[in-house]
């Protein structure tokens, strides 16, 4: 019954999603396929967003940390409203600056706002590592959800091993019009399973109302509700929410392929609307949390006391198997829609910003082949990371947030500030990855400010560094920065004149 | 390009620093509210918080939006729009 329901709505929607992929193809130019010829309407545009909104991060990530740990949970509330107060400023930068210099990577905007290559190559390089710890985030869950499907009969690393050849094979099949069709159908889906799910919690756990779960498990766990959460001695404590929450923000727009986005729409003004309403979908964390906290009074013990598998353990405990299956099956387009969306923005970047300026003249043809056999090596890698890393999905987003939040100092920097040179960007990165990755660094920050997010120290010694290293350095070509910064206010002269 | 506090600190922008506000809200004020007590309608006071501070979110951008366009940056935009769709597909 269960892996029956997961067979149909996984078929079901790869055909629909490949038929759309067909039907909607209109051209065949890099700038069609992957910033959609820069004419998404206000509609599409905000499906595109929200479709980063229920992640399986969301689902899993944060409904575990609520099982786990209570409180910290609430960093989830942080991160979208956050993320779209700064979007609202530096979105509709990110989509001129596109559209001035026919951008397409978050690479490109590097090399021409820096007039420097080199930088492209780089932040290529580094966006592609933070990208492939993103898609770690999808693997993990995926391996979770082939676990439940199969009622456990399969090792982890096999269930992980699965989930990165279905995730190569649904990027091949599919394509990147076809992906987003899976991802708008996974949002449908998701609701109704949050709705099925939170209308019927409270029954399944002896509470009076789906508010009762609240009191329920403040009465049971006292200070469950508040930082630090469930524990006491944990260090996540309100001034590690608000480090990684402002952590998350900053570095949100400088994913790869959420800085992509931004070069997609159709005007300034979709990406400003977008942003209005955007939040309020973030609301839905709080069902999440709800059936976080269910988990934890209904006394679920997933194996091995993993935090990211407590909901998937809770609902196959307690609900029918037609639900599991909806559950099961939602979960798979969870994990399989954003994680071929990150692959396919992984291979284009390798393609076009590392492969291309040191192999100048290859053909397209050449440039797609390139690209599927990269993105094949990056999914390795996360099947890789996620069999030997061991870590909660909220560990491994902080993670990631942190390597990208490296670049955020010359995106912002590059929009803000004239002077702020490509030799400034590098030494920033060199500084910042130093603060970031080196043992003695990690323990220096884990004694002296331990409830501190490091990305968040590591960003701001980066900045310093970039502005220091800026004034000593010779400014970039008139030209480039007029990418960043308006220097003549020429487009703004033709309107008022 | 007239945009942000940071633009060359256009001083007709100033309104723009509302976006801050969430920040303030969400994230300054997190360890205050952690020691607030009182649960409404059976609510943890911090979640509370949250919640609203996300609704505060889209208010406050919402009004920013408003007065953006008062302030004529969708007019400037679509004079952007215009002076660059003749040379979609070149790089400039």
């Amino acid at each position: 019954m269960k892996l029956a329901i997961v067979v149909v709505i996984l078929l079901a929607t790869l055909t629909g999603a490949v038929g759309y992929g067909r039907r909607t193809r209109k051209g065949h130019t890099l700038s069609d396929w992957a910033v959609g010829g820069r004419s998404l309407g206000a509609i599409i545009f905000w499906f595109m967003n929200a479709g980063e909104v229920y992640t399986t991060f969301a689902v899993l990530g944060i409904s575990g940390y609520a099982w786990a740990l209570g409180a910290p949970a609430y960093l989830a509330f942080c991160s979208v409203s956050m993320s779209y107060a700064i979007g609202y400023w530096l979105m509709p930068k990110i989509w001129r600056a596109g559209r001035t210099r026919q951008l397409v990577t978050q690479a490109d905007f590097f090399a021409a706002r820096y007039d420097a290559t080199w930088l492209g190559v780089l932040t290529g390089v580094i966006g592609i590592a933070s990208l492939i710890v993103y898609v770690q985030i999808q693997l993990v869950s995926l391996g979770l959800i082939v676990q439940l499907t199969l009622d456990d009969l399969i090792s982890t690393q096999t269930a992980t091993l699965i989930a990165g050849l279905l995730m190569i094979t649904f990027v091949f099949v599919a394509g990147i019009r076809s992906a987003a069709f899976a991802a708008g159908v996974k949002d449908v889906l998701m609701i109704v399973v949050v709705v099925l799910l939170s209308a019927t919690v409270a029954g399944k756990v002896g509470a009076a109302s789906m508010l009762d779960i609240f009191r329920m498990a403040e009465v049971q766990h006292p200070g469950i509700g508040r930082f630090p959460g469930l524990d006491p001695t944990s260090p996540t404590t309100a001034i590690w929410l608000m480090t990684s929450s402002i952590n998350i923000a900053l570095g949100n727009w400088v994913f790869p392929h959420l800085f992509q986005m931004s070069y997609t729409a159709q005007s300034a003004t979709a990406i400003r609307r977008n942003a209005i309403w955007q939040p309020l979908y973030s609301l839905a964390y709080f069902f999440i949390i709800l059936l976080g906290f269910a988990a934890l009074l209904a006394g679920t013990h997933p194996p091995g006391n993993n935090l990211n598998a407590a909901l998937l353990q809770f609902i196959s405990q307690r609900y029918s198997a037609p639900i599991v299956g909806l559950v099961a099956g939602t979960g798979f387009l969870l994990a399989l829609a954003p994680g071929a969306l990150l692959l396919l923005t992984a291979g284009s970047i390798f393609s076009r910003n590392v492969v291309a300026p040191i192999l100048p003249g290859l053909k397209d043809a050449t440039f797609l082949v390139i690209s599927r056999g990269a993105l094949t090596v990056f999914a390795a890698i996360a099947v890789w990371l996620s069999i030997s890393q061991k870590g909660s999905l909220v560990k491994i987003l902080l993670d990631a947030y942190s390597a990208i939040g490296m670049l955020a100092p010359g995106v912002f920097l590059g929009f803000i500030w004239k002077r702020t040179t490509a030799t400034g960007v590098l030494a920033g990165l060199v500084a910042g990855f130093i603060a970031l990755l080196a043992p003695f660094a990690a323990h220096y920050w884990d004694a002296v400010a331990p409830q501190c997010e490091p990305g968040l120290i590591a960003m701001a010694i980066n900045a310093a560094t970039v502005v220091l290293v800026s004034l000593a350095t010779p400014l970039p070509g008139r030209h480039a920065m007029s990418l960043g910064v308006a220097l003549e206010r020429a487009a703004s002269e033709q309107s008022t004149v | 390009m007239a945009q942000g506090p940071g633009t060359g600190g256009s001083p007709r922008h100033t309104y723009r620093w509302l976006l801050a506000v969430p920040f303030v809200w969400q994230a300054g004020l997190a360890p205050v509210v952690n020691g607030v007590m009182w649960a409404p309608f059976g609510l943890p006071f911090p979640m509370l918080w949250q919640l609203a501070g996300i609704v505060l979110t889209s208010v406050l951008i919402a009004i920013v939006f408003r007065l953006d366009r008062a302030h004529g940056v969708e007019l400037e935009e679509a004079a952007f729009i215009a002076a660059t769709s003749g040379s979609a597909g070149e790089p400039r």
